[in-house]
């Protein structure tokens, strides 16, 4: 997550986020090494700790597994911020899953997107994740980039 | 800025990343809200303490302004996540100036990436300002997108 947005959230604002990032990686069944960063992120933040004990009550917790619902008196800019964010972990492992698509759908319907516009928005998120495709394969073939440094 | 990269980074990485946002950002001459939050993120998480005390001074000084040091040792995934956070900072404001695309060659001259390689990499970064084009038109117009 980017630390200039989570700046300017209220208190709210960022724990409705990093529960929603949190049920978001948990979507995901194949969770790649950004997104165990993200998830060990949020729940530092939400648990104070990522002792499993911790983590483990935290995710059994009613405030936890409540549905995510909007948070207070939220302006269109601030929920497009948290959207935009949610979105940047969606994609970060380079595919949008159907479940993850569903859970942004969800996401859209409590932070009172409206149903016509969300077509061109997904076709949005599909590029982004294309763009981390190519990001993610660069990472990964490093040496045809940078010649291994000398010793 | 990714707070698990800076992470991964020693002080000196740090402050050499940090010397490249500066610059990117000030690169084409107009530091727009969104570049003015990823100096101060810069400045606050990736900063000696020495340059938070006399940020003003550091970001005037010959040191900064001069081109940039190559990077000695540092392993390829490193160079890595230096590059990509920089260009997530140079994407920012959706433009791309040419004095940017200079100043990002000579970053990758200093990280010792190959110029065979830099077509493929631009490439990429253009569609990178292109989403954030897109994404930034879409908050412009959120009242088609979000109901009052």
């Amino acid at each position: 997550m980017r630390i200039e947005v989570l700046r300017m959230l209220s208190e709210e604002q960022r724990g409705w986020l990093y529960r929603a990032v949190a049920k978001l990686v948990l979507i995901d069944e194949r969770l790649d090494n950004t997104e165990q960063n993200e998830f060990n992120e949020v729940m530092q933040a939400l648990a104070g700790s990522l002792d499993m004990m911790d983590v483990q009550d935290l995710m059994r917790s009613e405030s936890f597994s409540r549905p995510l619902t909007a948070p207070r008196e939220i302006t269109p800019e601030r929920a497009w911020a948290l959207f935009v964010e949610l979105v940047r972990t969606a994609v970060v492992d380079a595919r949008l899953a159907t479940a993850e698509k569903a859970y942004l759908n969800n996401i859209m319907d409590c932070l009172g997107f409206a149903e016509l516009g969300r077509e061109p928005i997904f076709q949005w998120i599909e590029l982004m994740a294309k763009a981390h495709s190519i990001e993610n394969g660069f990472a990964v073939r490093l040496n045809q980039i940078i010649p291994q440094p000398k010793a | 800025m990714r707070r698990q990269i800076i992470s991964r980074l020693d002080q000196e990485q740090r402050n050499w990343l940090f010397k490249a946002i500066g610059r990117i950002i000030m690169a084409d001459k107009k530091v727009d809200i969104n570049e003015q939050a990823e100096l101060f993120d810069a400045l606050s998480l990736i900063a000696d303490e020495h340059q938070i005390a006399d940020a003003k001074r550091v970001l005037a000084s010959a040191d900064f302004l001069a081109k940039f040091t190559p990077m000695q040792h540092i392993p390829r995934d490193k160079a890595w996540d230096i590059f990509s956070e920089l260009i997530r900072t140079a994407v920012s404001d959706a433009e791309l100036a040419q004095e940017e695309l200079d100043l990002l060659n000579q970053i990758m001259d200093a990280l010792g990436f190959k110029k065979e390689a830099r077509a493929a990499l631009f490439s990429w970064v253009e569609k990178m300002v292109n989403l954030r084009s897109e994404e930034l038109a879409f908050a412009r117009r959120l009242d088609l997108y979000i109901e009052r």
